[in-house]
Formats: structure tokens, C-alpha cells, sequence
């Protein structure tokens, strides 16, 4: 593991001057946690579909005529209670008492039907930007006319949206999400904007990763306006959950650090003996620990490691990607334990020294 | 980058995800595994004063409440007012009087009586959790079912199998036998398990609870404890939520199908697992919630237990924040004062927060945290990514008072005392003074307003008051007995009331010198209040042959009127003379007492009546000083005669005893078992002191351990609590009266007859458990006398007479209620010459010391003359959970024993230090015999 290394020490989410706002929060679970450096200090979504007015609110539909069907805003806990909502909306919109939907408890797949065969205009529609087609299980593509239309996929949730207005512009090259509960078939989407409007962001960037870490770094963009949007709606657990979300800039030196840097792992574990020898564990976890060295850089790379490292005194949390190119998910969120020391080499070269950056528990 | 095994709690069921998860190892388990995680999570409720309240109607008033920390609205976990501690509910719908409801934004209060909140005081209790990790628990609220422990059963008698109170069964059986009965079996928790048996059987049989007020959209949880021992996949332990109908919750627990089972697990092993499902309640009129046992396919035998479950309401998933370090995790100290019931004591050590970037300053500022409740509890994981411990599972270890916070910059920390504290609290709790009730005579100020439990002779009543019967000018005194102003339903009954000449007369008894009532009107009692009115003066006036006589004419010879010596009041003696006098002449001759203007009156409707005060014969031993008449001249030429001087009513100066029974049950037998019955089993008055008195919550008493240990500790006791002591002291009698130990587990108050068994569920040490161990024997077990008290005197003198028992030399009669036991063997074999007095409340010398076979006083000396091991140790885990007075069983290659080792020795806990953020028991224990 040697490659171009970034540090992403600004994260500009938990900005005192940031305001957040998240299309919906359980009790006890709110955006503002965000704020927070804890990896277990999540926001969650509430339980269920949140529908947003202008996000996630319309069903386009031909059903011998053309019409945009509205759901009332709110968080409905179960698909029973979705599937109420939607026939309230189409039967508002269209004819009543014609339509019917259902939530399945064997496939979680929503049904929606009606007593003519009608098409749900999710490609073609005027609202495609707005539709619910990802909360009900569709593709984003039209279906075909008939009176029965069950929705792709298994859905359990809707997707969320957090808002992050930095009050002024500012510089993100990353993008990056830990302690998500998010499945193989979620994605998260890093957006930024000029302003408050989002048929059309700017960045629109999609962040890769696994079910530790989803991550992106990209041009950059000197934005007010970023939104992550967690397109999980298949996540059986029912919610969104974020423990950190980091948007910022980073730093890379031209040079990478040094090889024969060391990992250990801490050990929190307690082992108590018996008369007889016996031994009892108390496990608690194990904290990875490195030792990282760049030698012999230029005062150009030393003044800007020593200016990433002032703004994380010892513990506070920063992402130190290994090799943010190659492999970007060898990303760590950890913490100094130590201060940095830097030693002039030869000439104009300096030896920077990171004694120990410990992976942030808890 | 993955996240460290051990650190991870998953996002998961339990923690904020509805559904199902079963197949979890209990925590119970936990405890004996030598490798695991080891979990802490504290709730801690700081209080605030809420004042200007809003009345919804119907008794129901609210009040805006959101109080934030760190972006999160404060749950309302409790609300207090002065007299009472209100019960949460689900919805506003559901409040009756006694409880409380809040929404997240309001707090809607229905005080008893539907008093409003501004006549009294009204705290509310703030939810701030934090743990050893950060994790999203839920706040669990009251338990919904009945009798999910499957403690209580009935028999349906004609030997059919018991049924578990509260549940109703159901089955379905086509082929074999499966019946359904209690089994003591290794219950995972109390002393029974529901059991089902499977005996060549195909079908199903299952228990279950209806609820008709059960909130939609609110989330539940329905957890438990089952063990499926069977051949594997033969038999399926099952959970159903349905509607009665067809509508059943599904294993996401918020959708809603048909005929589907909300989990099942067919694990045959034989062990304890439990099952946790979390779900929104739908919006139907019942909800049903079933345990179910069925066969998977073909014809199986076997079992299937179900213990330990619980429907309570989630109120939110909170996020405990990870501010608990190690050593932040209070030290739990118990001792009881020797190997007998010598009183408890207890310490317990601080609790610490982190405090990192002083985020706690604001929220320590804003509320009150001196004497918040903290509640402790203890949780874990297994190895290797083995279940955690799910919060319905993980143990109350303290549940205790915060003191005064230490704010540092870098932490806070708070002192812990738990309800053994309440060892520490003084009954009885009211004294007479200005505020509140006065006594009217002035040495009662400050005297304890007395409580009484069970029989007692010649208490001294405190005049709090007088009153004037029917409207009379003179005062007459109203008094008090016992303080009943927490007990509602009041005392049993007063048996009578001797008014007494002077003290010396009733410190004596004096029969001679003192008049028993109630006789006819005299008094008016007050059994609710414990309380009484003296309607007629009733005060002694002693005749004897030199004041008996009375000589007066009707115009004729003088007579005699002569009246038997005796000590009566007034009114007997007006009438005594009136009877005399009528004997000897004139009919029409009255004698009476006016009460208003309390004089003697002796009258004749016509004719002649002359008193001869002054020349009737034997005049010095006349009657008249006594009734106010002077003996210096005849009192002639009227009809009615007025004594002279007045008989002064005792409105204030009368000594009075009063015989009483004491606190009565409430009409539903709360305490006894029996409806009005009185309070006098040594368990039951424990019960009572704690619920009543200290105002322990229902939740926080083991009422099972309490009901059994009623028919063992059976004995009737006689307590007046007239002065002030301790509840340790007053605890302590009463195990020694009932031959039983009150522990505190938990944070759970458990009442355990003392005997020589060995428990279902007895944790047993063995050589590699002992961190340390010594043994030895303590000369302070033994003594060679041992007496024993009983049924007090309310004033410390003998009421009844006392027992006496000396197996040694000169036996000799005690002034004090007393028996005694010598064993001069135990000074001979091991030089104790040493004598130790046991105080019990023991009503009866029956049950005391006479007849001394049988008697407790046998039982402590028998006792008191056998040698017992002790034991010193520490250990990891299994003995944590075990309180002082609780069992344990002791295995050791090597130990005081004949054959130098130990072999399951039972031995009872004597002293314990608890280390939790070890998991760590220092124990001191003795063996029991």
C-alpha cells in the first residue's frame, strides 16, 4: 500500500457556519449529528417513505389522458399506509373510486392498478425529476398500458436528501460517507450547487466504495449548495443512516510517504488470570495504529503537510487516504495521537514524521 | 476500511431497524464466558421544576415541553409531583389518573384526583443516556402483559396440568399429546417457565394476550426468552402478532399479511435463546400477541419452554453516547453487619462522564442533577461477533440517586447511592409540630407520629386537637394513634382505651387505677385516619369504703346511699348513686353530670330532697368532695341540687393507653393477599415500608418473592414504630422476626425465606472461577447465650409478660419480654462466653420462645451454636448478579472441608463488592447448614 495520498482535514459538513437540513430525521437521530466527529454519532433517516413536496411527490400517468398525481408530504411508516397515500393522490387527480395499490408482504413490491389499463409516464413524464419511482420500485422508464403494475424491485424506504448551505461558496474536491447502513445496491450522490435548485446541480457524483466507506474525489468545485442523496430504497432495515459525511478539500503531497511505514493494532482487550492459570478476556476493540514518514520532500510539500496537520491537533478526526487514485477505499478515519515533527534533511529537503495516526473507535 | 468486529453493533434489529431477531444467547450466559464484550448503559434523569400548567378538561392538563441537548428533544422519561410518581403512557387517549403522556412537544399530566399541577409541585425527568459504546438503544416503557414471567398459575384441579394466569390457550392437535404446564425446570428467570411437551404429537399449542388499547403506529416491542429441545428441526418455538383475525404483522414488523408468523426458530438445543420484534402497532381493534409451539413436519416429541416475556412500548430509539470509560463504572458495596440479620449497609461508588470540548456544562446548568435517578445497566457480546445483549436483556446492576456533580474540564463526576440508601432514611417520617399536625400538649412536640403494624397493647395517644361534643362548651381532646396519612384505607380496628388516674398508674397498668372504654357513646374512632374523638370524659375517680356514701332524706330519716368501691368515671358513679339512692326511697331521685356546666347534679321531681352533707352519720366518708358537694353545712329546701364546685372535664391532661390493631389492607388485599386483613406478616410489612412509606415503586419490588416468603415468615408480628430508626433497624427485625432476607438486585427488591436450600438457578464456582480464595472460621458466629425479644412495649415496659428459657443454671424470671437460650458447650469447646440479643416483633410467646420447641428463638440458637465455614473470594462473572443474602455453590480442589476440598457447598453472601467494569465479585460468604 503505497500511492498518492490525500487528507481530507477541512471538512467543511461540520463547519459551524453550516446549516444542514435532511429531508427526515428519527427522534433521537437528528442531521445535526453530523456535526459531530463520532463515527456512531449518526443521523438515520425516520423509519419508512418520507414523501418531500418537489423531490419525490409525483406519479405521471396515462390513464386515457395524461396526469400528474401529487402524494401529500410526510413520512408513512409502512407501505400500507404509502399505498393509501397514492390512491389518495391518483384518485385526486383522476377518477375515483377507480384506482387501488398495494404493498406486498411476501415481495415488499408496491402494486398500483386501476379498472382501465393506464401507463405510469416515469421517463416520459413532465415530473420525472420529482417522480417517486425509486420509493414505489420502478426502473426510470415508462411502463406499458395495463391495469396492473407492480413495481421492479423490493422497496423499503424512500431516498433522503441532506443539505449542507455552506453560507458562501467554498472549494470540494471529496466527498466521502462512513458508518452508513446502506447495501450493496445503495448509492449515495454528491451534489453541489450554486444555489438552492436541484433538477441540475453541478456536481452530480456518484460515490464508490463498499459497506464501510463511499467515496469520490473529483474536480474542483467552489459551490455554496451540496446534498448527499442516499438512493437506498432497498434497504430492509427501513432507514438511512450517516455517521460522517465529509465535504471538503484535500491536500496531496507530490510525493508519497515513505515505504516501511509500520500498522499495529492496539490492543484494548483485558486479560485477568485465575489461581489456576485460567485466563478471562474482557474484548473490547482493537485500534489500528500507523506510523507514517514522508522523507526528503521539498518546502513546498512540507509547508503544506505541516498546514493540513495544524488544523487536526491530536484528536481530531481527519480522512488520510493511502491512495486515493489506485484504490481510494484505503481510506482511513483516525486521529494524531502524536504531534507531527518535521527535521531538515539536506539542503532543502525535510524529513516529515507522523508518529501515530490511530483509527477513530466508537 | 473495516471496522474493527469487537467495536461493531450493527445498525440493526434492537437498535432502531423493526423486525425480529432470535436465536440470541441470554445474558445469563454472558456471565459465565470467559471471553466477551462487556457492556454499560446509563440513563440518567436530571429533573425540572415545571410550573403554569393548561387544562385540557376530564382532569387532563399540559404543557409545552422541549427541552434540547446536543440537536436532540429531551425524552420525558418521569414525572413527579409531591405525593405521587406518575406512569407513563403510549397516546392522550390512554391517560387516566396516576399517569402521563408526552408527545415529544407536549407533556400531558392526570394527577390523582385529577388535581391540577399548580396546586402542587411537578417535576419532569429528563431521558440523557450514555454508554460504554455508541449505540442507539431503545427506551423501553411498562410492561404490558400479565404474568409474562410465568411466575403465577392456577389449578384447574382433577389433575389437569396448571394454566399460566393472564393467558389464554389454544391448540390444535391431531396426532399424540402436547400439554402445556409450569416446570421449575432451569427457568431462565424466577422460579417456573411455561412448558410445553410434545409427546408422539403433531399440532400446535400456544398462550396468548389480547390488548384493546395498544396505540397505533407506535412501536412495541415483544421480547422474550424460549429453549426448543427437541430433535433438530423437530419442533419450532414461534411468535405470532395478529388481529384476532387475519391480519398478522410480519417478520419487518410493519407489514401487514396473512397467516405468517412474525419469527420461528427450530434450533433443538436444549438452551435458553431469546427473541426480540420490534413492530408498529397497526391500527386495529385488538392486537393479539402469541407464543406458539409446533411441530415442523411428522409426529415429534419434545419441549418447548418459554420464560421472561415482555410487550412494552418503544418511546425512542436514544443514542447512548460513549462517555463511560472503565473506570467511570461505580463500584457496588454491600455487607450485611454479621452471619445473622445484623443491619445492611452499603456503599457505592461514583460514576464519571467524559466531558470532552465541555459539552456537558450547559446541560449540567440548565437541570437539577443532585438526587436525579441513574439507572445502571449491564450488557455485553459475545466473542468472535457472537449476539450482543439486547437492552430488554441487560440487567438493572444500580439504580440509584445522583449526588452533586464534580465538573472538570476534562470529565464529571457524579456520587451514586442506590435504594439500599433507603437503609439510611428514618421512620417514622412525620413528627407533631406547628406545621403540619400539632400536639396539644407540649411535651408530645416533636414526638414521631407513630405507625403501627400488627397488635399492640397500651399505646400512648397525642391529643392533636379538641372538639366539643354536640355543640357542648367544654372541650374534650381529639387524638391520634397511628399516622395514616399515607395509608388511605387506615388501621384495623381500636380495641379499646383505658384512661388512667396519673402516668405512674398507666406506665403500671394499674387495672385499679384506670377506667376501659369504649362504653357505650364515649369515643368516636376514626379507623382511616387512625384517629379518635373522646366524646365523654371518662376519667377515673377511684371510690373506695372511706368515700362510698351518700346520706341525704326525702323528708324522713336520713339514709345511706352506699356504692361499691371502684374506680369508674363520672358518669358510673352519678349512676351507681342513683341506683343506690333509689333503692333506699324516692323513685323519682336522679343523679347526673351536666356537661356544660360540669357539675354534679342530685335532684327530685317533687316532694322533698335534703342532702346531708354536713350531720349524716360517717359524713367523713361521704361521697360529696368527690362530686364537687361541700361536706361544711346540709343542703335543704330544694329539688335540685348543684354540686359546688366543678368536676373538671380533661379536655387537655388525660392519660390515656390505647390498644389498637394496626395498618388494614386495601379492599384488593394489595399486601396481604386478603382484602382488609391485617398488615402483620413480617414480608408484608416490608412490602408496605417500602412501597408506602419510601414510596418504592411496584416496578422496583419482586412482589412473587414477597408472596412466597408470606407463607413461610407466617408468623404474626407486633410493631409500633414510635420512635425514630432506621429502616435498616427496623429491616432487620423483620428478617430476623421472619426468618428471611430482604436483598436488593438489580435495583429490584427481593424478599428470600432463609433455609437451606439450594435455588433453581444457583450459580456454581469452580476452581478456575477464583480469582483469589481463603476460608476460615469466625468466632463471631458463635454464641453461647442467645435471647431473643419480642412484642415490645410501646413505651419499652412488658405488655404481655415474658418467655424465659435457660437450658443453663438459675433460671430466674425477666422484667422484659424476653426469652434465652445458654449453651455452655460453646464456651467449653471454643472459649465463647459471649451473649447476643435478637430483636424480633413477634407478637406471640407462642411463636417467640415458650413453648421453646418450634420457637424462633430455638431456630437462632441452634444457629448460634453451629460452627460454620466462611468463605473469601473473588470471581469473573457468574457471581455478579448474586446480592447479599442471595446462594452460591462452591467447588474447589482444594478448601476447608474433611476431605480438603469443596463439593458444591452451599454458602449464603454475606458481603460483596461489585465491579462491574471488571466483572469482578469480591465476596465474603458463609456456609449454610
Amino acid at each position: 500500500m503505497a500511492g498518492i495520498p490525500r487528507l481530507c482535514v477541512t471538512n467543511r459538513i461540520q463547519s459551524p457556519a453550516t446549516v444542514l437540513t435532511v429531508s427526515s430525521s428519527a427522534t433521537g437521530s437528528p442531521v445535526s449529528r453530523l456535526k459531530d466527529q463520532l463515527r456512531s454519532k449518526t443521523w438515520r433517516s425516520a423509519t419508512g417513505w418520507t414523501i418531500v413536496a418537489g423531490q419525490n411527490d409525483k406519479i405521471d400517468f396515462n390513464r386515457g389522458g395524461v396526469l400528474a398525481a401529487t402524494i401529500v408530504s410526510g413520512t408513512y411508516a409502512t407501505g400500507a399506509l404509502l399505498a393509501a397515500a397514492i390512491v389518495a393522490a391518483l384518485e385526486a387527480a383522476d377518477a375515483a373510486p377507480v384506482w387501488a395499490c398495494t404493498y406486498s408482504g411476501t415481495t415488499f413490491k408496491f402494486t398500483v392498478s386501476s379498472d382501465l389499463a393506464f401507463t405510469l409516464l416515469w421517463s416520459s413524464g413532465a415530473n420525472t425529476a420529482t417522480a417517486c419511482h425509486y420509493e414505489l420500485g420502478f426502473a426510470v422508464t415508462d411502463t406499458g398500458s395495463a391495469t396492473t403494475h407492480t413495481g421492479a424491485t423490493a422497496v423499503y424506504t424512500s431516498r433522503h436528501w441532506i443539505k449542507a448551505d455552506l453560507v458562501t461558496a467554498a472549494a470540494v474536491l471529496a466527498g466521502i460517507v462512513i458508518n452508513h447502513n446502506a447495501g450493496a445496491g445503495g448509492t449515495f450522490t454528491l451534489q453541489g450547487n450554486a444555489t438552492d435548485a436541484w433538477s441540475a446541480p453541478t456536481v452530480n457524483q456518484a460515490l464508490s466504495g463498499d459497506a464501510a466507506i463511499r467515496i469520490a474525489f473529483i474536480s474542483t468545485q467552489t459551490l455554496r449548495y451540496w446534498r448527499l442523496v442516499v438512493n437506498d430504497c432497498g434497504n430492509a432495515l427501513g432507514y438511512g443512516e450517516v455517521g460522517v459525511w465529509f465535504a471538503g478539500p484535500y491536500t496531496q503531497p507530490t510525493v508519497s510517504y515513505a515505504i516501511g511505514f509500520t500498522k499495529q493494532w492496539e490492543e484494548l482487550s483485558e486479560v485477568t488470570v485465575a489461581i489456576g492459570g485460567a485466563h478471562f478476556q474482557d474484548e473490547k476493540a482493537r485500534r489500528p495504529t500507523w506510523s507514517l514518514a514522508w522523507s526528503e520532500v521539498l518546502e513546498a510539500d512540507r509547508a503544506a503537510l505541516a498546514a493540513a496537520f495544524a488544523l487536526v491537533p491530536a484528536g481530531r478526526c481527519f480522512f488520510f487516504s493511502f491512495d486515493a487514485v489506485t484504490t481510494p477505499t484505503d481510506t482511513e478515519y483516525g486521529f494524531l495521537m502524536e504531534g507531527v515533527s518535521e527535521t531538515l534533511t539536506s539542503g532543502l529537503y525535510f524529513d516529515v514524521q507522523v508518529p501515530v495516526f490511530a483509527g477513530a473507535l466508537g | 476500511m473495516p471496522v474493527p468486529a469487537s467495536e461493531a453493533i450493527a445498525s440493526d434489529v434492537g437498535h432502531g431497524a423493526l423486525g425480529a431477531r432470535s436465536g440470541l444467547r441470554p445474558f445469563r450466559d454472558l456471565l459465565s464466558e470467559t471471553v466477551g464484550q462487556r457492556h454499560l448503559w446509563v440513563e440518567l434523569r436530571p429533573k425540572k421544576l415545571l410550573t403554569t400548567w393548561i387544562a385540557e378538561g376530564g382532569g387532563v392538563f399540559r404543557k409545552a415541553v422541549a427541552e434540547v441537548f446536543d440537536g436532540v428533544v429531551l425524552d420525558v422519561v418521569g414525572v413527579q409531583t409531591l405525593t405521587e410518581t406518575l406512569v407513563r403512557v403510549e397516546s392522550q387517549a390512554l391517560l387516566t389518573a396516576g399517569h402521563f403522556y408526552y408527545s415529544g412537544a407536549t407533556l400531558y399530566v392526570y394527577l390523582t384526583g385529577g388535581v391540577a399541577p399548580s396546586t402542587t409541585s411537578v417535576v419532569v425527568q429528563l431521558g440523557v443516556h450514555v454508554g460504554s459504546h455508541g449505540v442507539y438503544q431503545p427506551v423501553l416503557g411498562v410492561d404490558r402483559l400479565a404474568n409474562g414471567p410465568f411466575e403465577a398459575w392456577t389449578d384447574p384441579g382433577g389433575g389437569i396440568p396448571w394454566t399460566p394466569d393472564g393467558w389464554t390457550v389454544s391448540s390444535s392437535v391431531s396426532a399424540g399429546t402436547i400439554g402445556l404446564d409450569k416446570t421449575t425446570s432451569d427457568p431462565l428467570q424466577g422460579n417456573y417457565a411455561a412448558r410445553i411437551s410434545f409427546t408422539a404429537a403433531t399440532g400446535a399449542i400456544g398462550v396468548r394476550q389480547d390488548f384493546t388499547t395498544l396505540v397505533a403506529g407506535q412501536v412495541y416491542r415483544f421480547s422474550g426468552a424460549y429453549r426448543v429441545t427437541s430433535t433438530a428441526g423437530g419442533l419450532m418455538a414461534s411468535v405470532y402478532i395478529d388481529d384476532a383475525g387475519t391480519g398478522f404483522v410480519l417478520p419487518d414488523g410493519r407489514t401487514i399479511g396473512t397467516s405468517t408468523r412474525a419469527w420461528s426458530d427450530v434450533a433443538g438445543a436444549g438452551e435458553w435463546r431469546r427473541f426480540a420484534f420490534d413492530f408498529v402497532c397497526p391500527a386495529w381493534g385488538t392486537l393479539r400477541a402469541s407464543l406458539f409451539a409446533e411441530t415442523v413436519s411428522g409426529t415429534q416429541s419434545g419441549l418447548v419452554d418459554w420464560d421472561d416475556v415482555r410487550l412494552q412500548p418503544v418511546y425512542r430509539y436514544a443514542y447512548h453516547e460513549p462517555l463511560l470509560s472503565i473506570d467511570s463504572v461505580p463500584i457496588l458495596e454491600a455487607a450485611r453487619a454479621d452471619a445473622f440479620w445484623g443491619e445492611m449497609s452499603s456503599a457505592l461508588g461514583s460514576l464519571s462522564l467524559l466531558n470532552g470540548g465541555g459539552r456537558l456544562e450547559p446541560l449540567l446548568a440548565a437541570y437539577d442533577w443532585i438526587g436525579a435517578d441513574a439507572i445502571c445497566r449491564v450488557g455485553g457480546r459475545f466473542q468472535l461477533g457472537g449476539n450482543e445483549i439486547l437492552l430488554d436483556d441487560c440487567p438493572v446492576i444500580a439504580s440509584g440517586r445522583l449526588g452533586a456533580p464534580t465538573v472538570t474540564d476534562s470529565g464529571v463526576a457524579f456520587d451514586l447511592e442506590d435504594d439500599r440508601k433507603l437503609g439510611e432514611r428514618i421512620l417514622p417520617t412525620r413528627t407533631y409540630s406547628d406545621s403540619g399536625t400539632p400536639a396539644l400538649v407540649q411535651s408530645d412536640f416533636g414526638r414521631s407520629r407513630a405507625l403501627l403494624f400488627g397488635t399492640k397493647r397500651a399505646i400512648k395517644p397525642v391529643q392533636y386537637g379538641t372538639h366539643t361534643t354536640g355543640g357542648g362548651a367544654i372541650p374534650l381532646g381529639s387524638y391520634e394513634v397511628v399516622d395514616c396519612t399515607d395509608w388511605a384505607a387506615g388501621i384495623k380496628e381500636f380495641t379499646s382505651v383505658s384512661w388512667y388516674t396519673d402516668e405512674d398508674a398507666a406506665t403500671a397498668r394499674a387495672a385499679s387505677r384506670r377506667t376501659v372504654g369504649p362504653y357505650g357513646s364515649d369515643f368516636d374512632f376514626f379507623v382511616a385516619t387512625g384517629r379518635f374523638d373522646v366524646l365523654l370524659d371518662m376519667h377515673p375517680l377511684v371510690i373506695t369504703q372511706e368515700n362510698n356514701k351518700l346520706h341525704f332524706d326525702t323528708g324522713g330519716a336520713v339514709l345511706s346511699a352506699e356504692i361499691s368501691p371502684q374506680t369508674s368515671h363520672m358518669h358510673k358513679v352519678a349512676y351507681d348513686l342513683y341506683t343506690a339512692m333509689r333503692a333506699l326511697d324516692g323513685a323519682d331521685v336522679t343523679v347526673g353530670y351536666d356537661v356544660s356546666g360540669q357539675l354534679m347534679h342530685i335532684s327530685k321531681t317533687a316532694g322533698t330532697l335534703n342532702l346531708r352533707c354536713a350531720t349524716g352519720a360517717d359524713a367523713q366518708m361521704g361521697v360529696w368532695a368527690l362530686l364537687g358537694f361541700s361536706a361544711a353545712a346540709d343542703r335543704t329546701g330544694s329539688l335540685n341540687y348543684a354540686a359546688d364546685t366543678t368536676i373538671q372535664m380533661e379536655a387537655y391532661d388525660a392519660v390515656l393507653r390505647i390498644d389498637a390493631i394496626g395498618f388494614k389492607d386495601d379492599a384488593s388485599g394489595t399486601y396481604t393477599g386478603t382484602a382488609s386483613a391485617t398488615i402483620e406478616k413480617a414480608p408484608d410489612i416490608a412490602r408496605f415500608i417500602l412501597r408506602v412509606l419510601l414510596g418504592v415503586p411496584a416496578s422496583a419490588i419482586d412482589l412473587p418473592s414477597f408472596v412466597a416468603a408470606r407463607a413461610v415468615a407466617d408468623r404474626p408480628c407486633s410493631l409500633y414504630v414510635g420512635n425514630p430508626r432506621t429502616v435498616a433497624d427496623i429491616f432487620s427485625e423483620l428478617e430476623t422476626t421472619g426468618n428471611m432476607d430482604l436483598m436488593l438486585k438489580g435495583g429490584v427488591w427481593y424478599c428470600q425465606a432463609r433455609d437451606a436450600t439450594t435455588p433453581v438457578g444457583t450459580p456454581e464456582l469452580v476452581d478456575t472461577d477464583f480469582l483469589s480464595f481463603e476460608s476460615h472460621y469466625d468466632p463471631e458466629d458463635l454464641f453461647k447465650t442467645v435471647s431473643l425479644t419480642y412484642n415490645e412495649s410501646p413505651d419499652g415496659s412488658n405488655a404481655y409478660g415474658g418467655g424465659l428459657h435457660r437450658r443453663g443454671p438459675n433460671p430466674s424470671p425477666s422484667p422484659v419480654k424476653m426469652g434465652e437460650v445458654e449453651d455452655e458447650t460453646i464456651a467449653l469447646r471454643y472459649g465463647r462466653f459471649d451473649q447476643k440479643t435478637f430483636a424480633t416483633c413477634l407478637r406471640d410467646a407462642a411463636d417467640a420462645t415458650t413453648p421453646l420447641a418450634g420457637s424462633r428463638l430455638e431456630e437462632i440458637a441452634t444457629q448460634a451454636s453451629t460452627k460454620r465455614r466462611r468463605f473469601t473470594f473473588s470471581t469473573k462473572g457468574k457471581a455478579l448478579q448474586v446480592p447479599v443474602g442471595g446462594k452460591l455453590l462452591l467447588t474447589r480442589s482444594r478448601g476447608l472441608d474433611a476431605t480438603g476440598a469443596l463439593s458444591a457447598v452451599l454458602v449464603r453472601v454475606l458481603r460483596k463488592r461489585d465491579d462491574w467494569g471488571r466483572w469482578v465479585s469480591d465476596v465474603v460468604a458463609i456456609e449454610v447448614v
